[in-house]
């Protein structure tokens, strides 16, 4: 499908002022998201813990430092430590990468297996077993966390990489995505291969998957960030592998009075830098790729 | 010998058929494992553990079946269902302020964007910021922003009042998060409703133009409904969920101050964060959420889809 043109047609004055007024308002929200980060920027650059307190006292947080520095974003990697006396911000940091990038990965090789399998290779079980990913979807189920929680426990993959296992299923997360681009991928390529002797597995792996991988990108980049974020699965089933969101959710709760708040916001500020960059390097793939009813390739 | 693939038949020999079944097998096998242990079972056991409750012996760890969780329930005036009729009213809350406020004006900036108002690249980045970042991150932000020696402190300072934080008090709490939820949350609605706008034909609006359209009409009279398929199971897919809308309460109170939502709840009873860890009441509310959901997504499912086949499209 084609995507909109910039069409010639004049625009009347209403719409001109419509999407000035619109500009406007874009430009002031934009300005209240940013805020935030200039707000952590302004703690993180001033002089110490003592003259964050003097600005807290006199309701100025906001307000530029007298004497700013830049030292904290240094002392950040040392200050995370106080969390739980022994983990430090590069482990957050070592724990936050593997974790992202692991467990969306084995998440989408699984899923896109399952998908790839369920739309080429259809069989009466193949399409019961769309049929019930659709059922899913749509079941509105609530509370098996507390039994997930046991079963994850009683069988001793809590608090360890096996906790990688929960995200091998046959419905994971994306699986609509994976089957309707699957869907419009033509079946000849494999065709092709097998009449020069190619197997199942290499049919897959070498031709197929690859041309999942441009759509399917986004997907698992939007699974990393997510990953990346998330601190209450942390809490919950790897608490000896404390990531860098957590560390930011725990440093806030644990060391609320004795906090080196300066240090604590440059950490803070510190940690979404790379997921931004991340995202900044596929943010048109992410945005302009990704819709619910499949990917565009 | 005959057999099917992609649709069209070929012939194939035994070996052949053994060998995709054997293919079909090693790619199947442990996704579907996985979905019987971690789905099915799970399913099934938060059942039952519905109904039990845990009893500590001797030689252990001993479930007995008790109808307790549920009594906690339903004990009209209990503190527990107190805590849950809470629970329901602040979820609705956040649900309405999602699908009623934030959603739609997700659609109107995916509009702009999609009619590249100037430095619509810019904003969309900006915009979508709140997602890529931690909310254990933003919330962090957001609470000094309006804490103390925050801008409301300054604002209740310069005016010689007392500050206190919106975070110690209802119901101003709840509306604090509430406001959080909404000016955070329209970066999740505007990658898939983007994409999807992305996807209209351009001929139909430049047809549109040709003939005189306006905005307002360009907008509900050709785009929505063509995108009509992705909103309408996004729309499903929000009440499928109802009971899971919630802000980082977490993050924010743990569920004080009158902040309590169900999916919180949910999380606090397994995690012990907030409140005594009970995995075996958490199924027993879960349990009670389910039928009470259940009939609803299943009215809005049939409200939604006019026929069985618009809905696998729309998936």
């Amino acid at each position: 499908m084609k995507t909109a043109r910039r069409n010639k047609i004049k625009k009347p004055v209403s719409q001109k002022a419509v999407f000035g007024i619109a500009f406007a308002i874009f430009c002031v929200y934009a300005a209240f998201i940013l805020f935030f980060f200039l707000f952590a920027f302004l703690i993180a650059i001033k002089e110490n813990n003592r003259a964050f307190l003097e600005d807290q006292i006199a309701a100025r947080l906001f307000s530029f430092p007298a004497k700013p520095t830049l030292k904290h974003f240094a002392e950040a990697f040392s200050e995370w430590t106080v969390i739980d006396g022994e983990t430090t911000y590069l482990t957050m940091f070592f724990n936050s990468v593997w974790i992202s990038i692991l467990g969306p990965l084995i998440s989408a090789f699984t899923t896109a297996s399952v998908t790839y399998v369920l739309v080429f290779y259809r069989t009466g079980y193949t399409k019961w077993l769309y049929k019930l990913g659709v059922f899913f979807a749509i079941l509105p189920l609530y509370g098996a966390s507390g039994a997930m929680y046991k079963l994850v426990t009683d069988i001793g993959i809590i608090d360890s990489p096996l906790m990688f296992l929960t995200n091998i299923s046959l419905f994971g997360g994306n699986f609509f995505y994976f089957y309707a681009f699957y869907k419009a991928i033509s079946w000849q390529y494999a065709e092709a291969a097998f009449i020069d002797g190619a197997n199942h597995w290499q049919v897959y792996l070498k031709i197929m998957l690859p041309l999942l991988i441009p759509g399917a990108t986004a997907l698992y980049i939007m699974g990393v960030i997510s990953t990346w974020n998330d601190y209450a699965n942390i809490i919950l089933y790897w608490q000896s592998y404390p990531t860098l969101a957590y560390g930011a959710y725990a440093y806030s709760e644990i060391a609320k009075y004795n906090a080196n708040n300066p240090a604590y916001f440059a950490g803070v500020l510190i940690s979404i830098v790379p997921i931004l960059l991340l995202f900044a390097a596929f943010q048109n793939t992410i945005m302009e790729k990704v819709h619910i009813g499949g990917l565009k390739g | 010998m005959t057999d099917t693939t992609e649709g069209k038949r070929v012939k194939k020999s035994d070996a052949q058929k053994r060998e995709k079944l054997w293919f079909m097998i090693s790619v199947l096998a442990l996704p579907t494992l996985g979905f019987l242990v971690f789905f099915v079972y799970v399913n099934f056991n938060s059942f039952l553990m519905a109904f039990q409750r845990p009893v500590y012996t001797d030689t252990g760890l001993v479930e007995k079946f008790s109808f307790d969780n549920f009594r906690r329930i339903f004990t009209a005036g209990g503190t527990d269902m107190k805590e849950l009729l809470e629970a329901l009213k602040n979820t609705m809350l956040f649900f309405f302020a999602d699908t009623a406020v934030v959603f739609p004006i997700s659609l109107l900036m995916c509009y702009f964007f999609f009619k590249k108002i100037a430095g619509y690249r810019f904003f969309r980045f900006v915009y979508y910021m709140p997602t890529i970042i931690s909310s254990s991150v933003l919330v962090v932000l957001f609470k000094y922003s309006i804490g103390a020696g925050g801008i409301l402190d300054a604002i209740a300072t310069s005016k010689g009042e007392t500050f206190i934080s919106p975070l110690t008090q209802e119901p101003n709490a709840l509306f604090t998060i509430l406001f959080y939820s909404i000016a955070f949350g329209f970066a999740g609605n505007i990658i898939v409703l983007g994409g999807s706008m992305n996807g209209v034909s351009a001929d139909v609006l430049e047809a549109g133009q040709i003939d005189g359209c306006n905005w307002v009409q360009e907008l509900f009279l050709l785009i929505i409904p063509m995108m009509w398929p992705t909103i309408s199971t996004m729309v499903i897919l929000k009440f499928t969920g109802i009971l899971s809308a919630s802000g980082p309460i977490l993050a924010f109170t743990k569920g004080e101050h009158g902040t309590m939502t169900l999916s919180y709840l949910l999380y606090a009873l397994v995690s012990g964060y907030g409140k005594t860890k009970d995995l075996y009441y958490a199924s027993a509310v879960g349990m009670v959420m389910t039928l009470f959901v259940f009939p609803l997504t299943m009215l809005i499912k049939h409200l939604i889809y006019s026929d069985k086949k618009e809905e696998e499209t729309a998936l």
